[in-house]
């Protein structure tokens, strides 16, 4: 190998291969990179982190919306049987089973029931439990399931979008060892050309990570 | 200005928060909430049929309550819906509207569903300074300014007979129009009249023929209907009026392509190849309106397209009433009456934009024509 031989003006010391500029370079280009490549892991695990806390959040919101559709289909079904059981009783003119049955259904129940009773014959709806009803519940429990589903998917898709993100990170992480492999092989060579070559090499990996690195951040 | 930056974006909120199936976007997070919206309340008055058989009774309602209660959970608002059951008959409309304006707590109307009854209590609601909104009264008149706080959130009359006069022109080959009308009914008039003039303009030869509101008995009509007609054209109030009469007429091998107004877009009027018009998209075209869909078959079972725009027509009223609340921190009738005319909603479960021209009329409306197939609405124009 040849080489400039660059050095105190004794030239006793171990002797820098290449002039003094280069070796600065090389090590500032991969203090960069082992900086970049620590803010990117960081980053990186902070994403995954909050793609978990989303992930267990829509788990959540799914189990919510499923209790509360489950919950509106249960109160649907048990005020409908309830009711017609209420009204058989009172056709009977069994008072004292009709009394009984009332205090077996819900205060939203009762009210949606003293509603369409209190109606004018004509406007009466066959049902207690039709939308012009204002006392009957069903629709806004239906609604908040509904809205609590929306939420679980906004969750899970904002959680997915933050694994990808991750992943990419990762991938810019991965992609900085060829700048660090590059920057290191710099030393192994005597020739001024081919440690610039490797230089260059490890600064356009450097500069093309940091780039990917604003854009995934 | 103010009104007109707050009720801008309160719509956008409000559009922002019923999209699709994600999260909070950036506009639903950027755009400003109602400090203690739970105290944003106040009756919306809900003038539309329910609890009988007719063919449209209780869909507006089934409708505007979904709007009501969606519009309650993404906004935290407290309001509250009372309802009058009116159809098309002007003197319970008349009943219902007094005691309507009695009542301080209703702060807006959402209705009347046609125009008669519109015509009989607007001048009511005018009185006391009630905004109300239809989602279905299209007579055209209804905007000349005669009714100072009517809005509609459908196309005027003033279109639909027009799109109807040349499309039967233009798609239907007519050699001869039979126009099937109600007897002094507003709607059915003003709609004929119009499907008249543009068949006149056409040089298209047409008869009219008048029947009563749920009449039984058609037989005048088919008599009619000869060789020549082969086109019988029906803007009639009711779609079960208009079965009867396609039943008269296949019953008596008679068979002319059959085609209604809005008032027909119901599933009553299950006459596959028929042809009907209504105001708007299928609903089902969009996320947002395949999710309200949805939430809708969910709560009532089966879906009626007819509604769609009482949905609209709630969330217009509600809009407008949330903006009073942001700008007052109440909710009042002069409020909701000062915020209507800046109400905008970016994007309605109908995929149509909302907002107002000064005659208070559906800005950009537009009139779809459908053909009535076994699997459902097939859009043909």
């Amino acid at each position: 190998m040849t080489g400039a031989h660059g050095g105190h003006a004794g030239g006793h010391e171990p002797a820098l291969h290449g002039p003094r500029w280069l070796s600065i370079t090389t090590a500032v280009v991969l203090g960069v990179a082992a900086i970049l490549a620590g803010v990117t892991a960081w980053k990186s695990t902070v994403m995954e982190g909050h793609a978990l806390e989303n992930l267990t959040r829509s788990t959540q919101a799914v189990n919510d919306a499923n209790a509360l559709g489950q919950e509106a289909e249960r109160n649907r079904t048990g005020e409908r049987d309830l009711y017609i059981d209420y009204r058989v009783a009172l056709d009977e003119g069994n008072d004292e089973r009709a009394e009984s049955i009332l205090g077996m259904m819900t205060a939203t129940t009762r009210a949606a029931i003293d509603w369409w009773a209190a109606q004018p014959e004509g406007d009466r709806p066959s049902s207690p439990f039709v939308s012009a009803n204002p006392e009957w519940a069903a629709p806004g429990t239906v609604i908040q399931a509904e809205t609590s589903l929306e939420a679980a998917n906004g969750l899970l898709v904002k959680a997915k979008g933050e694994l990808e993100q991750a992943h990419n990170l990762e991938f810019v992480a991965a992609l900085l060892t060829i700048a660090f492999l590059a920057g290191g092989l710099t030393g192994l060579f005597e020739s001024i050309r081919a440690r610039v070559g490797f230089l260059s090499v490890s600064v356009v990996t450097l500069l093309g990570c940091a780039v990917a690195t604003v854009v995934f951040w | 200005m103010r009104r007109l930056l707050a009720v801008a974006l309160v719509a956008g909120a409000a559009v922002a928060a019923g999209c699709g199936t994600g999260g909070q976007s950036a506009a639903d997070q950027a755009a400003p909430t109602v400090a203690d919206a739970y105290l944003c309340d106040g009756d919306i008055a809900v003038m539309a049929p329910y609890g009988g058989f007719g063919a449209t009774d209780s869909v507006q309602m089934n409708w505007a309550r979904v709007a009501l209660d969606k519009f309650n959970d993404i906004h935290g608002t407290a309001f509250t819906f009372k309802p009058y059951n009116v159809d098309f008959d002007p003197d319970a409309g008349i009943a219902a509207a007094e005691r309507i304006v009695a009542d301080q707590d209703v702060v807006a109307v959402m209705g009347p569903k046609t125009s008669v009854v519109t015509k009989a209590v607007g001048p009511m609601f005018d009185g006391a300074g009630l905004v109300y909104v239809s989602p279905s009264a299209t007579n055209a008149t209804l905007t000349d300014g005669s009714l100072r706080n009517f809005y509609r959130v459908v196309a005027s009359d003033a279109l639909q007979g027009p799109r109807l006069a040349r499309f039967i022109a233009e798609d239907l080959e007519p050699t001869k129009v039979i126009v099937v009308a109600n007897e002094g009914e507003p709607y059915s008039q003003g709609l004929s009249k119009s499907i008249t003039d543009g068949l006149a303009e056409r040089d298209i030869p047409f008869e009219v023929v008048v029947t009563d509101l749920n009449q039984k008995d058609y037989s005048d009509v088919v008599t009619r209907v000869d060789e020549q007609v082969n086109v019988v054209a029906l803007p009639l109030l009711d779609a079960l009026d208009a079965r009867r009469l396609a039943a008269e007429l296949a019953a008596a091998g008679k068979y002319p392509t059959l085609i209604g107004g809005d008032a027909l877009f119901v599933s009553a009027f299950d006459v596959p190849g028929a042809f009907v018009t209504t105001y708007a998209p299928d609903a089902s075209i969009l996320p947002r309106g395949r999710d309200i869909i949805r939430l809708y078959e969910s709560i009532f079972g089966s879906f009626e397209a007819y509604g769609g725009p009482a949905y609209v027509a709630m969330e217009v009223v509600l809009t407008a009433a949330y903006a009073a609340c942001a700008e007052d921190g109440t909710v009042t009738r002069r409020g909701v009456l000062q915020a209507m005319p800046d109400v905008r909603i970016e994007e309605t479960i109908l995929g149509t934009p909302v907002s107002f021209t000064p005659e208070h009329e559906l800005e950009g409306a537009t009139v779809n024509v459908y053909r009535v197939t076994t699997r459902g609405y097939e859009l043909v124009g």
